[in-house]
C-alpha cells in the first residue's frame, strides 16, 4: 500500500480526534475517510465500509435539495472544492442508509498544499435543524500548567493547515488567537509569526468587519464568536481592512472546535477571499 | 516508585531465541509506589505473568491503557485479578468521540473474540474515561493523562510520587507534520507531559531509515524519541515498543551506536525484566 501524502495522514488523524463530523475524499472523489462523528448521520461505520469507490458510496449515501432532487453536480461541495478549487458552503439533505434523513450545512474545501499539490477535499457538516450540543471545557490539570503545550488536536490542526492554501484561523477556548496560517497572511496583510497573544475583541476591534453595506458588524454576530460562544457552526460574508490597510471583502465559516469527550478547545474559521 | 517492564514488544508478541534479551511480550509496565499501591501500564501479553505475581498480594490494582490497539489490550483476559472477586480493579483509558470506554473494551472482550463478557469478570470492576478526567491521584500517586499523535484516541501518561515523575509514551509520533522538534515546544504533542521527567519510556519502534516510510503510523525512530527527550528535558529515556521483527542483536547495535554519539540523555535498555528506580526506593 502505498503512503498517503502527509497531508492527508495529518487530515485524517485529525478528523478523527474532532467531535465535528468530517469526510474526506481524493482528487477523484474516491472516499478517503469519515470519522466516528460522522457515523451517525451517515448511517455507516469507517470500520466496516474502509475507503470506496466514488461511485460506491455516492450510490449509499444520498445527498438532495429539499425537494428531493439530486444537488447538480457543480453545486457539490466536494467537486466544488475538487475541480474548481474552491470552499462552499450550503445546506444539503443526506440520506442515511439508515433511512434517517437529516438536514446538514455542509462546508467543503479543497486539500491543496502549498506545494501545489490537489490532494482532495474535506467536507464538515453539521445538523442544520438541531440545538447545539454544550461542549465542557477542557481539563487542564493546574499543577501542570507551567509545561503544558496545546492540545493534540490543536497541534495537528495546525501543522495540516500551515501546509495548506486554505486561509485559516484558530482560536483557543478563552478566546485568544492561536494562529493562522501563511494562506491567511494575505487576507490579514501581517504574518502571523512576530504577532503576540492577541484576545478575539482585540482583533475584532482592529479589523472592524462590516457587512457589504458597510454596516459594523457586532461582536456577537460574527462567525468567530457565534462558534466560539453559542457552540455551532456559522457563516457570512463581510469586508474588513487589514493590517496593511487594504480592504478585502471575504466569505467565512467557523465552527466550534471540539475534541476528544466533547471538550472545548476554541473555534476554527476557513476564510477565501470573494474578489478572488 | 519502582518501574519494572514486563512487556516491551510492538505491534505482536514475538518470542524466541532472537528476541530473548529485549522481550517478546507485548507493552506491559509495573509501576509500583512506596507503599506497594501498583499501576499497571498496558494490558499487552506482559501482563499475565504481572498479573500471577502480585494477585496474591493486591486488593487493588488500577490498570491505565494507553488506547485500545491489541498489543495493548491482549493479556486483559489472562490477568489472574480479573477473575477474583475480592480484587478491585480499575481500568482507565480513552474512549472515542461516539463511543465509551466500556463499549470499546466490551468490541474484543465478548464473543467470538474471547469467551468471556468483560460485564461477567467476577472482579469488582470500575471504568474510567481518561480523557475527560485529565488528572487524578491512585494512592501515592498523581497521575496525568493527555492525548497524544498516534492514530485512533491514544494518552500518554505522566507518573509523580513525591516529586519524582515518570512518563510513559509506548506508541507516539511526536514529529508528524513538523518540521524539527525545536520549532515551538507548545505545539509538540506530548512535550508538555514529558517536560523534566526523571524518567521516559518512549516509543523508538522504527529505524531512521525504516520511519520514512512510515510516516502517520504512530510510531517514532530512537533519533527521534532522543530528540523529543532532549526537547522535553528528560534525564533519562528508556527505549520500548520494539519492532517484533528487530532481534536483540540489532537493537543492542542501535542502542551501542546512540550511547557512543553522546545523545545527551542518558539511554537505558528496555529489555523485558528491567527495573527502574525513580525518586525512592521501594522495600
Amino acid at each position: 500500500m502505498a503512503p498517503r501524502p502527509l497531508e492527508i495522514i495529518l487530515a485524517r488523524q485529525l478528523a478523527s480526534y474532532l467531535a465535528v463530523p468530517i469526510l474526506i475524499v481524493d482528487p477523484e472523489l474516491n472516499l478517503l475517510f469519515f470519522n466516528e462523528s460522522a457515523e451517525p448521520l451517515l448511517g455507516l461505520r469507517f470500520d466496516e465500509t474502509g475507503e470506496m469507490k466514488g461511485t460506491e458510496w455516492n450510490d449509499l449515501i444520498r445527498r438532495t435539495e429539499a425537494n428531493g432532487d439530486p444537488i447538480a453536480r457543480e453545486h457539490q461541495a466536494l467537486v466544488r472544492a475538487v475541480e474548481h478549487n474552491e470552499p462552499t458552503q450550503r445546506r444539503s439533505w443526506l440520506h442515511a442508509l439508515d433511512g434517517t434523513t437529516h438536514v446538514v450545512d455542509v462546508l467543503g474545501f479543497p486539500l491543496e498544499t502549498t506545494a501545489g499539490g490537489m490532494l482532495g477535499a474535506a467536507v464538515a457538516f453539521w445538523e442544520a435543524e438541531k440545538p447545539a450540543a454544550v461542549p465542557v471545557p477542557a481539563e487542564v490539570p493546574a499543577k501542570h500548567l507551567f509545561h503544558s503545550g496545546h492540545p493534540v488536536e490543536v497541534i495537528l490542526l495546525r501543522r495540516l493547515f500551515d501546509r495548506l492554501t486554505m486561509p485559516t484561523f484558530a482560536i483557543g477556548a478563552d478566546g485568544q488567537l492561536l494562529f493562522y496560517n501563511p494562506a491567511a497572511a494575505p487576507l490579514i496583510g501581517r504574518n502571523f509569526e512576530g504577532l503576540g497573544a492577541v484576545e478575539i475583541r482585540e482583533w475584532y476591534a482592529v479589523l472592524q468587519p462590516k457587512d457589504a453595506d458597510g454596516t459594523p458588524i457586532a461582536r456577537e454576530h460574527h462567525p468567530m464568536y457565534v462558534a466560539l460562544n453559542e457552540f455551532r457552526p456559522d457563516f457570512r460574508q463581510f469586508q474588513f481592512e487589514g493590517l496593511d490597510g487594504v480592504s478585502r471583502t471575504v466569505a467565512g465559516v467557523a465552527f466550534p472546535l471540539v475534541g476528544q469527550c466533547q471538550r472545548m478547545l476554541g473555534a476554527v474559521g476557513i476564510f477565501w477571499d470573494e474578489i478572488a | 516508585m519502582k518501574v519494572t517492564l514486563w512487556g516491551t514488544r510492538g505491534s505482536m508478541a514475538s518470542p524466541g531465541p532472537e528476541t530473548n534479551r529485549y522481550g517478546g511480550n507485548t507493552s506491559c509496565v509495573e509501576v509500583r509506589g512506596v507503599d506497594r499501591t501498583v499501576l499497571v501500564l498496558d494490558a499487552g501479553t506482559g501482563i499475565r505473568r504481572l498479573g500471577d505475581a502480585i494477585v496474591e498480594e493486591i486488593r487493588r490494582v488500577d490498570v491505565l491503557l494507553t488506547h485500545l490497539h491489541m498489543d495493548h489490550i491482549q493479556g486483559l483476559g489472562f490477568f489472574e485479578p480479573f477473575f477474583r472477586p475480592d480484587i478491585e480493579v480499575h481500568l482507565w483509558g480513552p474512549s472515542s468521540t461516539g463511543l465509551q470506554l466500556q463499549e470499546r473494551l466490551s468490541r474484543y472482550m465478548s464473543p467470538p473474540l474471547f469467551p468471556v463478557r468483560l460485564r461477567d469478570l467476577p472482579c469488582q470492576l470500575t471504568l474510567h474515561d481518561v480523557v475527560s478526567i485529565g488528572s487524578f491521584e491512585i494512592g501515592p500517586f498523581d497521575v496525568e493523562a493527555e492525548l497524544v499523535c498516534h492514530p485512533g484516541p491514544t494518552v500518554g501518561y505522566r507518573i509523580e510520587e513525591d516529586g519524582a515523575s515518570f512518563v510513559y509514551l509506548p506508541d507516539h509520533e511526536p514529529i508528524l507534520g513538523a518540521e524539527d522538534f525545536f520549532g515551538d515546544p507548545e505545539y509538540i504533542p506530548g512535550l508538555g507531559l514529558a517536560r523534566d521527567a526523571d524518567l521516559l519510556i518512549h516509543d523508538t519502534m522504527f529505524t531512521a531509515e525504516e520511519y520514512p516510510s512510515h510516516v502517520g503510523w504512530g510510531h517514532s525512530s530512537l533519533d527521534q524519541a532522543l530528540a523529543f527527550a532532549r526537547a522535553a528535558g528528560v534525564r533519562q529515556l528508556v527505549n520500548f515498543h520494539h519492532d517484533p521483527g528487530h532481534t536483540d542483536t540489532e537493537l543492542e547495535r542501535r542502542v551501542e551506536h546512540a550511547i557512543a554519539s553522546d545523545p545527551g540523555v542518558e539511554l537505558l535498555r528496555g529489555l523485558e525484566g528491567a527495573s527502574f528506580t525513580v525518586g525512592a526506593a521501594v522495600a
